[in-house]
């Protein structure tokens, strides 16, 4: 048992290794075998196989409405049905086949659910016609037990002439079962009328036998619509009306027709369906039969029983009663015979014609002489072929002659009648000489037998003597109809034993070892403790695997209002962190192959090494160890100096440590330099270069010109791109490091108070952040009009009521002048947002060109949420997107006397406090900062985004008057103002006194 | 291990339910007929005579399970020792012939097969392992296994070379699993075609009694990189009931109806719908009158005389076959031209009783088997005002008047028409910079469309 659970599990997982939903749909089937008996609040009277004492004992009484019985369930029980739904739309059949058994077996039993599982039933049917058949299969066995799911589609099931012969049976079977409305019926016999003329006579004779079923429903449903219309005779008038039709065509069939098989199962299914009618004249109504059809259908019949039994009489064959095959050689004489099966029911027929007076059956134009002539007839044809006939003819013919004997009918008749009646005393088979017996002591007792008496019983004598009458209303009586309709679970058995859709269903019998049965219902739920997760202790891969599917959407959640971002030591958005390492590292795959496009044709060749290298994991996590404990040390230095950190904003922590490590690692050079290592040299360089006071001097990396630097950096970007597991622990270092520093503040962008309690806030990312959010997202990050925002939302709502379905949807923005989005990456929406929570995603935004104009760089955004939509802009100022470039205070010196003209800078004077006066700056703007001037003079330089040109910046801190002077050079005049006044208000804004030039 | 005398087996069950039509099929769609067994039933089960297994008489324990479908002609077998969804195998098995289309174009058949036999077994080996099914997406697999190019044979052919130049499929696998790695397309184009397929079964007189749309969207992707498409429908609500191929996000259509999917390179069917009955209430005309006369025996009193004189019957067939002008498909062309019809063509199975038959035709070829008796009469492009018609002499072999009456299919195809009027909204490309080019298209086209002489 446990081997075939697992290698049902494989085999689905196998087939959907390619798939989307590749675990979840694993996930359906462990359950389905499993736990189906853990929790029972269903239905399952289906096949009463599952029914009795399985009752839970949680089910409250009486009718629970569906949503009532849904929320009974299990919550697992109930994940399981929800989540396997969408699952209906795989385009694998065999998918959606086995979603559709476990909610038919373990789900709900509701009517959207139901209808929800045939349409997709119906669906996969139209497909190839093997599918098809496994299908049809399956729907047969659920038709009985829901038809309404499938009534919709009643023409979908027509039979089609290519349809091949497995499938055209199983389709007859679940028309049949869809005839439940008048229209339904209609329509399906209009079909049938063209059915009974296929060259396949097996399915030929399955259609007239389904003729016979409908006109037994046509009954059962306009009864049923006459109760409740109130209009029974009508109604009752309307079945017969088609029972009629049915007959006519069926009397036309058998006339027509040549094939022995078709005929018999005419007369069989019209001596069915001229019972239903008697029946029904013997009660209520009086059919109304004004075209004389059942006359036709009695002459048919009598012309029918009168050949076969010449027929049979002029050439004896082989008369093993059993074979049904036996035809006789009416061919050449071009007349039609009954096979041999099928003279009984003709039989009967012509017998209660003879003997009773049912005003339905006399034949208007025959004369009672002539009645006498034909019973004279058909009585001597019957003792004449008695011996030639099959086991139940005989008993026909033995129960007709002991009906006709207790009629009032010539001696000569009477005399026949007992010949035969002695002949079936004597027959070989028991069950003639049972019922000859059975009926000729019942005559005897009654009537008295004229001839070849002695061989009765005289026990005759005792017993009671029987009256004509009470004989008579033993054999002549109105017989009850017999009904073509299975008898309630037991015609359906046969279908349902097996789950339908498993190859045992398809078989109807046990395929090999491997079916199980479903289990009963479990008494007790299973301990929920077997399903939470398992706490850190699974394999790595596994979680990972686990928990970036979970965060795949580019969403972190922090569980706690006011955690630190990115901290490593909360427990619960360290698990975060690790998917969102590992998401990373997927999508960091994908974007070192679009970066490819980029990467220069130097880097190319060294890319390629250095993806294989990638490859090998021991490799990578040399590199990550490594990497770590350098990004410590540079960490702890940083504390040390106060200076730095500015400094760190603009080079990243690993820059240095990575340069520090190739240092270390220069003397070999055999060895080569990493990804990461190489990566964002250019920063760390030029410190070198130009700071020989600092400690990072040690490094020792020598001198290089400023393009070098600058060509060099190019290079790493594209290797980092391609480098998969260290980029992703590096970002995540990074941003534990940087993204506090490397950003700008944060920026509200929706209240609380107006947008029904979701915050919005942003804030631009700069540096290193930057570069690897950009490259995290396929953006390109040497681009300049590449930005990246930090979006926070946060729920802050009263109710405390989670906000759902949070997502930003891009807006064209229409004003004229202003540069559009030429590519957005959107995060994926949140589902919930609970109160108190905060959750951050980073978007970036490739706009059509680099911009000089202040506020040109303009998206909007629409922010949705279920409690509304808030449109917001986004439009990055132009201080923020100025690029940092390190100079020397030589070069800042020389640049900054270029550009002496009147329209190419700026000065100011206001009074600001002094503190933190660097923080100031860089919170608006990445500007690098110009190290080691004179003290109270700090300098910043940058290039604007699209011309490239410079852009300086030096305040003066003039600590006599409390006040600053900000000197703002640049070669483009209209950006100078903006500019100014950006770092203006970030540096007073404690509001002092401003006095402008 | 199954042993290989499973495939007698099956051809001895196969050979028997041969139809009348030497086991033709009716219902091929285009291109010679082919033959179908027909009536095999796509489940078996065979039990093996094998000597290592006698002496065990537990009921099924020997006995296998073939599983077949028929592509083109071929069967491809499945052989299961036990329970197992057979759906999923029979969806395997056509998986595995759809791959081979892939790979070989179609059809599909016995000479394909044997050409390319090397890579048919590569092919195998990484579909199935060790009875397992492995990896089945196409792009997937063009990544480890090249598709054989007729170039490369021919001049391997011409010049004895071994091509040595061949690219050599970079072997690794895309990390979307339905999407070959690092894709490049100079033109990047990405073409959709709805295509509905439309089902019916119209009486002898026109009268339309069923009919059934089933509408599929085809995208052939040539973009670059990893594209994100977003498909979006002018009445998403016409679309009643779906399914997708994996790479849709579910839960965007669920939500705002909406495609959204990184697409497979090259073709493949995005999703394939049934459409809401409500949008269909005008119903459904066909666009081809047929009206096919079949009769045996010039009057009623020649067939009592021959069957008096014993003779043979004759018979006549009367086809007559008209385009109508106005039919409820919807014209997604807003010019207003007359409907041009294409690749029309008929096919007439004729009952087993007919010996020979003598077709004429004023328009178009007909071919009749005598083997499988079988005509086909290929039309091609069908417009208003062609009046079509076949006539032609049965003879019988038989002196009974048959009682069955052939079932005709008829194909067709009306470019740029659509029964429920679904069309595209916008596609639209994020992720990616380059804009590419943009083809939609609507076709409408017979699935199996049949009209009944009786």
């Amino acid at each position: 048992m446990p081997m075939a659970k697992q290698k049902r599990r494989v085999v689905r997982k196998g087939f959907y290794s390619d798939e989307e939903d590749e675990s979840s749909e694993e996930e359906i089937f462990v359950p389905s075998a499993m736990s189906t008996g853990a929790m029972g609040t269903q239905k399952r009277d289906v096949m009463g196989f599952h029914t009795h004492g399985n009752e839970p004992p949680k089910r409250k009484p009486g009718n629970l409405s569906v949503f009532d019985e849904e929320e009974s369930l299990h919550e697992d029980h109930r994940l399981l049905l929800r989540s396997s739904l969408p699952l209906l739309k795989s385009r694998n059949a065999g998918v959606v086949l086995g979603v559709c058994s476990l909610h038919y077996y373990c789900g709900v039993a509701s009517i959207q659910i139901r209808s929800a599982l045939g349409k997709a039933l119906v669906r996969i049917y139209h497909d190839r016609r093997e599918i098809q058949f496994v299908v049809l299969n399956s729907i047969r066995s659920l038709v009985w037990e829901c038809p309404s799911a499938f009534t919709p589609f009643l023409r979908d099931f027509f039979v089609k002439a290519m349809d091949p012969s497995f499938t055209r049976l199983v389709k007859l079977d679940i028309l049949s079962a869809l005839c439940l409305e008048p229209d339904a019926i209609h329509a399906v016999l209009q079909e049938l009328r063209t059915y009974i003329r296929h060259q396949d006579k097996e399915f030929v004779c399955a259609s007239i036998r389904l003729v016979g079923k409908l006109s037994e429903m046509a009954r059962i449903v306009h009864d049923r619509i006459g109760k409740k219309t109130g209009n029974a005779v009508y109604e009752s008038h309307q079945a017969n009306k088609i029972a009629l039709n049915c007959l006519s065509g069926l009397v036309t069939l058998s006339e027509v027709s040549d094939n022995e098989e078709v005929v018999g199962e005419c007369v069989n299914v019209m001596h069915r369906i001229m019972l239903l009618l008697q029946s029904q004249e013997g009660g209520k109504s009086v059919c109304d039969d004004p075209n004389h059809i059942q006359e036709k259908a009695l002459r048919r019949l009598l012309l029918l029983v009168l050949r076969s039994l010449t027929g049979t009489l002029e050439e004896p064959k082989d008369t093993e009663a059993n074979t049904d095959d036996i035809t006789n050689g009416s061919d050449s004489a071009g007349v039609m015979v009954l096979t041999t099966g099928k003279v009984s029911p003709a039989l009967w027929i012509v017998g209660e014609w003879l003997t009773t007076n049912i005003k339905s059956l006399k034949l208007l134009k025959l004369e009672t002489l002539k009645k006498a002539d034909i019973q004279n007839e058909v009585l001597r044809l019957i003792a004449k072929t008695f011996t030639l006939m099959d086991k139940s003819a005989k008993c026909q013919a033995v129960h007709l002659a002991s009906k006709v004997l207790l009629t009032e009918s010539s001696n000569e008749d009477l005399a026949i009648c007992e010949f035969i009646l002695s002949l079936g005393r004597i027959d070989v088979t028991h069950d003639v000489r049972d019922r000859a017996r059975f009926e000729s002591l019942l005559i005897a007792s009654s009537r008295g037998m004229r001839y070849d008496s002695e061989a009765l019983p005289t026990a005759a004598h005792d017993i009671h003597k029987l009256s004509i009458n009470e004989a008579k209303s033993m054999l002549l009586n109105q017989k009850p109809t017999a009904s073509w309709l299975p008898i309630e679970s037991e015609g359906q058995k046969q279908f349902n034993i097996f789950r339908f859709g498993t190859l045992s269903s398809m078989l109807s019998r046990k395929a090999g070892a491997a079916y199980i049965p479903l289990p009963s219902w479990a008494e007790s739920d299973s301990p929920t403790a077997l399903r939470d997760p398992v706490k850190h202790d699974s394999p790595p891969s596994a979680k990972a695997k686990d928990s970036s599917r979970k965060t795949s959407n580019g969403w972190i959640v922090d569980e706690s209002k006011k955690t630190e971002f990115y901290d490593s030591s909360d427990s619960s958005s360290s698990s975060d962190e690790s998917s969102s390492s590992d998401s990373s590292s997927t999508s960091s795959a994908t974007s070192s192959k679009s970066s490819t496009p980029w990467a220069n044709d130097e880097s190319s060749e060294q890319s390629s090494s250095d993806t294989d290298e990638s490859t090998s994991s021991d490799d990578a996590k040399k590199r990550v160890g490594r990497h770590t404990k350098i990004v410590n040390v540079h960490r702890h230095h940083v504390d040390a100096m106060p200076v730095d950190e500015i400094d760190s904003s603009e080079t990243s922590s690993n820059d240095d440590s990575s340069s520090s490590s190739e240092d270390e690692s220069s003397e070999d050079t055999a060895s080569p330099p990493t990804g990461n290592g190489v990566s964002n040299i250019t920063a760390s360089l030029i410190d070198v270069n130009y700071d020989s006071s600092k400690t990072r001097i040690t490094h020792g990396i020598q001198g290089d010109d400023f393009n070098k630097d600058y060509s060099l950096s190019n290079l790493t970007d594209g290797l980092e791109g391609l480098v998969m597991a260290p980029l992703v622990l590096d970002k995540n270092d990074k941003s534990k490091g940087n993204i506090e520093s490397e950003s700008s503040k944060w920026t509200n962008v929706v209240r609380h108070e107006l947008s029904g309690g979701l915050e919005v806030s942003i804030r631009f990312l700069r540096g290193s952040s930057r570069q690897n959010e950009a490259k995290l997202m396929g953006l390109n990050p040497q681009i300049a009009s590449v930005n990246c925002f930090q979006i926070k939302f946060e729920n802050k709502r009263s109710d405390g009521c989670p906000i759902r379905r949070i997502r930003l949807i891009p807006k064209k923005n229409l004003k004229t002048g202003i540069v559009p989005v030429a590519k957005s990456i959107l995060p994926m929406e949140i589902a919930a947002l609970d109160k108190g929570k905060i959750s951050y995603a980073v978007v970036g935004l490739e706009f059509s060109q680099a911009s000089d104009k202040d506020g040109a760089m303009w998206a909007k955004f629409d922010v949705k949420s279920d409690r509304g939509t808030i449109p917001i802009d986004v439009c990055p100022p132009l201080a923020e997107t100025i690029e940092p470039i390190a100079m020397s205070q030589q070069e800042f010196d020389i640049a900054a006397n270029k550009l002496q003209g009147i329209h190419q800078q700026t000065m100011v004077s206001f009074k600001a406090s002094f503190d933190n006066l660097l923080d100031k700056v860089s919170e608006v703007s990445s500007m690098a900062v110009v190290e080691g001037g004179p003290s109270g003079i700090f300098k910043f330089s940058g290039v604007l985004p699209e011309s490239r040109s410079p852009v300086l910046l030096s305040v003066k801190c003039d600590s006599s008057t409390e006040s600053v002077d900000m000197h703002v050079y640049c070669d483009n005049a209209m950006a100078l103002s903006p500019l100014l006044s950006s770092f203006k208000s970030a540096l007073g804004n404690y509001r002092g006194e401003d006095n402008e030039d | 291990m199954t042993p290989r005398s499973v495939c007698d087996h099956f051809w001895e069950r196969a050979s028997e339910s041969l139809n009348h039509h030497g086991g033709v099929s009716t219902a091929c769609t285009g291109g010679d007929p082919l033959p179908l067994y027909d009536t095999v039933p796509p489940i078996m089960e065979i039990t093996i005579d094998d000597e290592n297994h006698q002496g065990s008489g537990i009921d099924g324990e020997n006995s296998i399970f073939l599983f077949s479908i028929l592509r083109d002609g071929l069967s491809y077998l499945a052989a299961c020792p036990g329970e197992i969804s057979p759906l999923l195998v029979i969806e395997f098995l056509h998986r595995v012939a759809d791959i081979f289309v892939d790979y070989f174009g179609s059809p599909v058949d016995e000479s394909s097969i044997k050409d390319n036999f090397s890579t048919v077994y590569q092919l195998l080996e990484e579909m199935v392992d060790h009875g397992w099914p492995l990896m089945t997406e196409p792009n997937a697999l063009q990544a480890i296994i090249r598709p054989p190019d007729v170039m490369g044979k021919l001049l391997s052919a011409v010049t004895g070379v071994s091509d040595s130049t061949v690219r050599v499929p970079s072997g690794t696998l895309p990390n979307i699993p339905w999407r070959m790695a690092d894709v490049r397309h100079n033109p990047n184009e990405v073409y959709l075609d709805i295509v509905e397929e439309i089902d019916a079964v119209v009486d002898i007189v026109g009268n339309v009694i069923s009919f059934d749309v089933a509408g599929s969207i085809q995208i052939q992707s040539k973009l670059s990189g990893i594209p994100d498409l977003l498909l979006t429908f002018k009445d998403p609500t016409i679309i009643d009931d779906c399914s997708f191929h994996p790479c849709v996000r579910y839960s965007r259509f669920a939500s705002d109806n909406i495609v959204s999917f990184v697409p497979p390179d090259g073709n493949f069917q995005l999703m394939r719908y049934r459409v809401r009955p409500s949008a269909l209430q005008m119903g459904f005309t066909p666009p081809i009158i047929c009206t096919p006369l079949l009769r045996y025996g010039n009057r009623h009193a020649n067939i009592e005389d021959a069957v008096n004189r014993n003779e043979d019957l004759k018979g006549t067939i009367d086809i007559k076959l008209t385009a109508r002008s106005i039919s409820t498909l919807f014209n997604m062309e807003s010019r207003k031209s007359s409907v041009s019809i294409e690749d029309v063509s008929v096919i007439i199975p004729f009952p087993k009783i007919v010996k020979t038959a003598n077709l004429k035709v004023n328009m178009g070829k007909v071919l009749y088997d005598e083997t499988t008796k079988v005509a086909k009469w290929t039309i091609g492009n069908l417009d208003e005002k062609m009046r079509l018609q076949l006539t032609g002499e049965m003879k019988l072999d038989s002196t009974k008047r048959p009682d069955e009456h052939p079932s005709l299919s008829v194909t067709w195809k009306i470019p740029s028409s659509s029964l429920s009027g679904l069309a595209v909204g916008g596609l639209s490309v994020t992720s990616e910079s380059y804009r590419p080019y943009k083809g939609v298209r609507n076709i409408a086209k017979s699935g199996r469309f049949q009209v009944r002489c009786s």
